[in-house]
This record gives C-alpha cells, structure tokens and sequence, in this order.
C-alpha cells in the first residue's frame, strides 16, 4: 500500500500522537508525580547557597554539566558535582578548598557584581575627584542634609569623593577577580572535561527525558544520522545507537569569557601598579625630558626606556572650519636622545598619538606661552623690532582665554602705587587677539599674520603671532598587551558563547527510531530545527497493519478525551 | 530640491507609516477574531524601513560624516536598529504579536526624535576632534545596536510579564493539565526543562507554581510551516472538549516563546554590549592613553554590562526561567535607559553628543 506524502505524514503524526499519549502515561507510572521542578521559581533554601557554581547550575541549562545532568542520577557515571571532601589530604587543603568552593558560589559573584554595579552608581551622582570644601560646601552638616543623612563628613571618610580608586572598591574588584577564578578552577574546568566525554544513549525511557524526545515509526537511525549531518550536526554511530552535537563552542564560550576577564584585570593590575604617566606642556620650539614630565603609579614601577628621550615640539597649529569650531589639532614633535639625535618624529593629533620607547604621547591639551608684536610710538620700546610678551590664562577649560599686557610708558619710571597706562591684549585662539586700552574699553579686533596696525593709547601695535604650546599626555602602561589580549578574547568569547550547544541522540528500537534532545540556549529554536529534522527522515514503507492501526488509535485517542 | 526638505520629508513619512502600522497591528489583534498572520505589517514596517534609511543616507550626504554625531542622529538609528530587528523578526517567527508591541514603541520613539528634540540638536554638526576616528562608526553603531537589541528584549520580557498576569487567572483553574498532553499529535514532545533536574531540585517539587506545569506542553503555532498543519490539528482537537486545554497549551507554549525569544534577544544585545564597551576602551586608548576613566557614560554602560551578565547568568547557571530573569530584564530596561538617556542629561564627561573638553 502507497501512501501519498500528506496521507504518510498525516499518520505519522497520528501514531505519534498515540506514542507520546502512550509514552507519558508511561513516564507518570515510571516516575511518579515527583518530577517537575519548577524553572520559574527561584530555586531556594540554603543547600545551594554554599553549594559551587557548579552545583547550583541546572543540569539541562548548565554550559557545564548537560552530559552528566541527562544521566539518570542512579544509573550514571556522573561525577560529584560539589568535589567529594578529601579523605586523605590536611585541614589546610580542606580549608583551601572550602575558600574556593564559596568563592566561586553563584550567589556571592552575583552580590559583588550588584554592590560594584550600586558604587558605580553612586560614583556618577557625587562628584567625584574635588577637594574637602567642595563636599562640605555642597554637602552641609547642618540644615537641610542632601537625603537626610549625606554630608561632606560621611563622603570624605567613606572615601565616596574618589569611589573608584577607593580601597574597599578595588578590594571588591580583586574579590570579583578571585571568583572568575575560583569558578573557573572548581566548575568551569572539570566541565571540559565531562563535555569531552559523552555517550550514547539506548534506554528509551532515558531518551524520553530529554528536553526534547519523539519517536519517529519505520525510520532508521542512519537516516536520521544523515539529516543531522545535513545540519552541521557531528555524528557518532554505534550498534543502532546516535549521538549528534553542535555548537559545542557555546559550551567552552564561557570558559573563555571569565579567563579573558581575568586576563583584563591582569592587565589593569600590571598598569596600575608599573605604569607612569604625566602631562606635559612645551611651547613651540621647546624641549622636555620625558622623564622629568612622568610620575610613577607605584613604587613598583619601572621605568620605560622611552624616559630618557627628549621631546621637542617644531610647531603647534589648530585646523579651523569656516564656521570657526575646531577641526583639528595638530604639533610636530621630535624625540631626540640626550645628545640630540633624532629618534623620532611624527605630526600628533587627536586620535593620532605619537609612540616611543613603551612611552605615548598623546593630544589633550594646548595654550598659548607668548605674544609676538611689533610697537612703534611707544616711550620705552624700540622701535621696528619683533619681541614676544608672555601670556597668562584667564580661563582654562574649553573657553579659553589668555591675555597679555603692553605698559605705554616705562614700567620703572612709574611711581609705586600708580596704575600704569597701557594695552590690555585678549586672545581665545591662534587667530585673532582683542585690544583694550588703559580704561578697559574695547579697541578693536586684528587678525594675527595679517600685518595690519592698530592705534591704541597712542602706539602702533602690528601683532604677529602667538607662540602656542602644545599640551601632551604622557603614558606608559605595561599592562595594555595584556588588557588588550583579554579585550580580543573577550571579543570572541562573548560572540561564541552565544552559540547554543545542542544534542541529539537516538536509539533503534526495533523498527522504530527513538529520538531525544536537549540544548542550553535556543530551546524554542531548537524544538522547531528538531522538528523540521525529524520531518526529512525518510519513512520507510511500513506493514499496512500498522499505518491502519496507528490512524485508528490517533483519532481515538483524540475523541477519549 | 533643498536637502532639509527631503529630509523633513522622509522622516515625516516613517512617522505616517509607523502611526498607519500600528493602527493595522491594534486593529487586527482587537477586532477580528482569531486573525491569521499576513505580512501588511511587515510592508508597513518595510516602508518606514526605507525613509529611515534614506533619512540618514541624506544625512551622511549632507554632513560628510556617518550620522552618528549627536542625540537626533543616534535615536534615529536606535529606531532604524529596532525597526530591522524588528523586521528580522517577524519574518522569522510570522507573528502578529511582536508588531503589537513594538510598532507604539517606535512610533514614540519617532515622535520623541522628530517633534520633542529642540531643533538645535537636530541640527547636523561636524565632527570635534576627538570624534574624528574611524573608531566612531565601529564604537557607536555596535553600541546603539546593542541598546536595540537590549530593549528589543526587556520589552518582550515586560510583555511576557503582562501576558503571564493576564493568563494566570484562567491557568490556576486548570487542574487537570496532564490532559492536555493529549493533543501532542506533533512529531515533537517538549519536556518541562526541569525534568532532568529531579536529581537537583526535588526539593522543590511540593511547591510547583501552577503555571509552570503548563510548560509539559507540545508545539506552538507560532513557527514556520508547522504552524499551518498544526493550527489545522488543533481545529479538530478544539472542536470537543478539548478546546479549554489547547487554549491553555498555546498560552503556554506562547509565553515559553516569548521567554526564550526574549533570553536570545537579549544575548545578542549583550555580545554587541562587550563589542561596543571593548571598541570604546579601545578608542578612548588610542586616543587618550586610557581605556577606562569612569566617566558616567562608561560607568553606566558598565552597570548595563553587569544587569544582563547577571540575568546570563541566572538563566544558564541558576537554571531560571520565565519571570524571575522577566523581572531582572525589567530592571534592565530602566537601566539602559539611563545610559542612554539620562547619562547626557547629567551633561557631564566625554559622552555628552558634541561637546568635548579639549
């Protein structure tokens, strides 16, 4: 007897239906009624609080146990999830062992991840790096406290003006760090281990616990084994037995995500501890040691051999739009040696820093050290010569604003106490300068390189440039390699463990091809490619007794209800 | 034709689509019973995909750089992020519900872009310089992105909290539920997930929540080709006494649905949250010799960061389920939020759109 392909699918699903009736009300006799446990609640008591991270995953949902959490609990090789306590070894081993078993409990990662998330918090509501006066001002003992209780007293002692250098936070973090690690030593490691080992599974009722199981009637195993191949699956076949896996690298993701995170806080801690840093100022033409601009993280700390160099700086110039905001920053910086050969040189600006010797330098600041002019007209200046004034900042920060001052007359001859009469030249960039004269009233504006004159207080000023200086950061941190290592691993850990692992595994059972799986993530999706699998495994052609059978008890089983 | 105009235009647009997209979706779900899927929302959806598009095309043509500068620019991609996502979505689930929900929320998104931001910030500014990298298109599309996919997810978590709430008064007079396993004429049986966990957990069984016994429940007519057949099936199996139960099966095997399409949404929106965290770190070293300097921006996204490794872990390590990780992704959605938005109006740090302390 043919059937066609909707007539074949149609009692497919019919005898199906009346295996998975059949099957459940088996599994209720086998297993009584002791057998949900219940996802949505919080598993709670106190037995998992000090049980390992490894002893508080859920078998199925565990990255790490899935391969020994669908054996059956009496029958498998499972090993111990919390490590059985030592027999032979000293109480300093147990006591070790003890640390590292709390240490890596689920609980505690996840009370420090909340308290560092809270002091985060806090750290971005109270300013953070301002002196005691700033806090007693904006904190104040009496009167109306900030939240009842908060004031400058409370904040200074409980370090909160500098939380993320404050000691109880970097001992949080270094907590945190031994909990990667502590988990990763006690449960994500031997997990390798038992994710390397599985094997095949022929009892039906084990393949009926599985997340996922179906019985698909006149199949063969090798059948199916091809479809799951089909879909990347890896197939392993024996004696009638299947096991199929994919995704395994979302099982080891995690592993990979806490050593990468370990290997970051390495790094911050190598930087922290060997790093120096500094800023520095050169106006153009100027030299600096490296060394004198950089001070050291720690006592630890050695130096780079980029201390001893000399930077030079040959020019600094600010790019302008035409609507007058900034485009871009630019200095010319040399490195020489102590005898003044040239190690180095490079155009540093924003975003493009300037390397040597593990030292950086890098783009952050400018100002401007000087004002070149030309007087005439004036009692104590000579005449037709170019002479620089020094400039003062009135205003640092983004608007900034520098000044100098031109005395009319000669500052010795006046007598003590007087105000001398002169100009008071502004600037807010490389470009124009203001003058004021001796009343403080506004004079007018001329643009720097243009070579026209201005008369104030009876001189002739020609201004010609402004000597700029451009502000460097210095750094050398040893520990960017390894930051950077675990930022790369963290890249690709974090994608990976996206990936769900799932498992297939099968069994003949006569006839008959028994089907179970389980996956850690994409449950729903895995369901549908389940389904969509058992779909394409050919049926064989199959007693006609059966199909009859298997239609007839699919509609019965239908109307019993 | 002046740019700004089309511009105005194209936005305007995506508005009108998004505002006739909703109406389409609230329609169908409120008054037509039983509504079958068709895809009039996704070509609505699909329209108010390609002004979006075009809207930052103009925009990247009239600026020169990827518009991605200041707070205008960076909603609209967050609503362009969400709106492919949401596309993506329906296309692979063919589901009215998701449209449901997300198209008032883009549409408020929108509204809030074009009508509540001041028109100062809407205006396209050039780049300061530290933003002059090409470090910026990397840094903050994968982070925008990642906030989509974060609230794509929390959503469908907050959602999965209202549906469980709505169903859970019809469930709890559900006695009898192993009789709905009867309707598993499908090729596919799913176990509760727990049942493995006997071995674990038994101390648990005596207070089962009663909704979760739904969870031994086959199918869900959400999915692909098998919806048709299945749908079919449970007309015949409705038409007894069974309909109660199979009401009752579909709810459930909705909200699983929900559940894990919420879980996965969110693991994506959290690899793109290492991505943009470690692509900023990065920049911010490149740029300034130092990968992390707490400023709020950071901190905040940091926070981000530890929220959704802390509803991972609770969903893979502690095995939860359903609306204790929902109530965790609820959180989650107020904190992105405040990175996102409430950082920049501390108005303090390098985040702040625009304005950069050189």
């Amino acid at each position: 007897m043919r059937l066609n392909p909707c007539q074949a699918a149609a009692a497919r699903r019919a005898a199906l239906a009346v295996r998975a009736v059949q099957r459940q009300a088996a599994q209720a006799l086998l297993l009584g009624p002791s057998r949900p446990w219940v996802p949505s609640r919080p598993p709670h008591g106190g037995k998992r609080q000090q049980a390992p991270c490894r002893a508080a995953q859920g078998p199925v949902t565990a990255p790490s146990l899935s391969d020994a959490g669908e054996d059956q609990p009496s029958t498998s090789g499972r090993p111990p999830s919390p490590p059985p306590p030592p027999s032979g070894p000293g109480p300093l081993r147990q006591a070790y062992k003890q640390l590292l078993r709390s240490l890596a409990s689920l609980k505690l990662a996840i009370a420090e991840l909340a308290v560092i998330g809270a002091l985060s918090a806090v750290g971005t509501i109270i300013k953070q790096g301002e002196p005691y006066s700033y806090y007693a001002e904006n904190y104040p003992e009496e009167g109306r406290k900030v939240l009842g209780f908060l004031t400058g007293r409370i904040i200074w002692a409980l370090q909160l003006d500098h939380i993320y250098s404050a000691d109880y936070f970097l001992l949080l973090l270094t907590l945190l760090g031994a909990s990667l690690a502590a988990c990763t030593a006690t449960n994500q490691w031997p997990a390798v281990k038992v994710a390397r080992r599985w094997r095949f599974k022929a009892d039906e009722t084990a393949l009926a616990r599985l997340q996922v199981s179906s019985l698909l009637p006149n199949a063969r195993v090798e059948d199916l084994g091809k479809v799951l191949a089909g879909k990347q699956y890896q197939v392993f076949l024996k004696d009638g037995q299947l096991y199929g896996f994919k995704g395994l690298a979302g099982k080891l993701g995690p592993i990979g995500v806490h050593a990468s995170m370990l290997l970051c806080m390495a790094g911050f801690a190598v930087g922290a501890l060997g790093g120096w840093n500094g800023t520095t100022m050169i106006p153009e033409g100027g030299e600096v040691v490296v060394a004198s601009a950089l001070r050291s993280a720690s006592p630890l700390a050695w130096a780079p051999g980029g201390a001893e160099a000399v930077l030079r700086c040959n020019d600094f110039r600010i790019d302008y739009r035409a609507d007058g905001s900034v485009k871009q920053f630019y200095s010319d910086i040399q490195v020489l040696d102590l005898d003044g050969d040239q190690l180095a040189s490079k155009t540093v600006s924003v975003n493009q820093p300037l390397r040597f010797g593990g030292v950086t330098a890098y783009q952050t600041d400018w100002s401007m050290s000087g004002l070149q002019l030309q007087v005439e007209g004036s009692a104590g200046l000579p005449q037709g010569v170019t002479f620089q004034l020094p400039m003062a900042s009135l205003q640092g920060g983004d608007g900034k604003l520098y000044a100098t001052f031109l005395p009319a007359d000669d500052p010795t001859k006046l007598e003590p106490g007087t105000t001398p009469r002169g100009v008071s030249i502004l600037a807010r960039d490389l470009q124009t300068v203001t003058f004021y004269d001796s009343r403080g009233e506004f004079v007018g504006v001329r643009r720097l390189g243009s070579g026209k004159a201005i008369e104030v207080e009876g001189m002739t000023i020609r201004p010609q440039a402004i000597v700029a200086s451009t502000g460097l950061e210095l750094k050398a941190d040893p520990g960017v390699p390894l930051v950077y290592a675990g930022f790369g691993g963290l890249c690709v850990t974090t994608v990976v463990s996206y990936l769900s692992h799932s498992q297939v595994w099968a069994a003949q059972v006569g006839g008959n091809v028994m089907v179970g799986g389980s996956t850690n993530r994409a449950k729903v999706f895995f369901e549908q490619e389940l389904s969509e699998i058992l779909g394409a495994v050919p049926e064989l052609p199959a007693a006609p007794a059966l199909v009859d059978a298997a239609g007839g008890n699919g509609s019965g089983g239908s109307g019993a209800q | 034709m002046d740019i700004a105009k089309i511009e105005s235009f194209c936005i305007n647009s995506c508005f009108i689509s998004l505002f006739i997209t909703t109406i389409y979706y609230w329609c169908k779900t409120l008054f037509i019973p039983n509504p079958t899927y068709s895809k009039s929302g996704l070509v609505g959806y699909g329209i108010a995909f390609i002004f979006l598009t075009s809207h930052l095309i103009f925009r990247w043509l009239d600026s020169g750089h990827f518009p991605l500068s200041n707070l205008y620019e960076s909603l609209l991609f967050l609503a362009w992020c969400l709106v492919f996502l949401q596309i993506y979505l329906e296309i692979f689930l063919k589901t009215l519900f998701l449209g449901v929900f997300t198209s008032p929320a883009l549409l408020c998104l929108i509204a809030f872009t074009d009508l509540s931001l001041p028109q100062e910030l809407q205006k396209s500014e050039p780049l300061v310089p530290a933003l002059q990298s090409n470090w910026l298109v990397m840094h903050v599309t994968v982070m925008i992105a990642s906030y989509a996919a974060l609230l794509l997810g929390c959503l469908l978590s907050i959602v999965y909290l209202i549906f469980l709430q709505v169903f859970k008064v019809e469930t709890e007079k559900t006695t009898l539920f192993d009789n709905s396993q009867n309707n598993g004429a499908y090729p596919i049986t799913k176990k509760s997930s727990n049942l493995n966990q006997i071995s674990a957990f038994s101390e648990n069984l005596s207070d089962s929540f009663p909704f979760s016994k739904n969870e031994v429940s086959p199918e869900n007519k959400f999915f692909g080709q098998e919806a048709s057949i299945l749908v079919e099936k449970n007309k015949q199996i409705e038409a007894g006494t069974m309909a109660f139960f199979s009401e009752k099966v579909e709810n459930t095997s909705f909200l699983t649905m929900l559940d894990n399409l919420s879980y996965r949404t969110i693991g994506i929106g959290f690899c793109f949250l290492t991505l943009g965290i470690l692509s900023g770190a990065i920049w911010a070293n490149e740029t300034w010799g130092n990968y992390w300097s707490w400023d709020p921006k950071e901190t905040w996204a940091f926070i981000t960061w530890l929220t959704f490794a802390t509803y991972l872990h609770s969903r893979l390590i502690a095995g939860w389920t359903g609306s204790k990780p929902a109530w965790i992704a609820s959180f989650g959605f107020i904190i992105v939020w405040i990175c996102y938005l409430g950082v920049n109006l501390i108005g303090k740090g390098l985040h702040s759109y625009g304005f950069f302390q050189l």
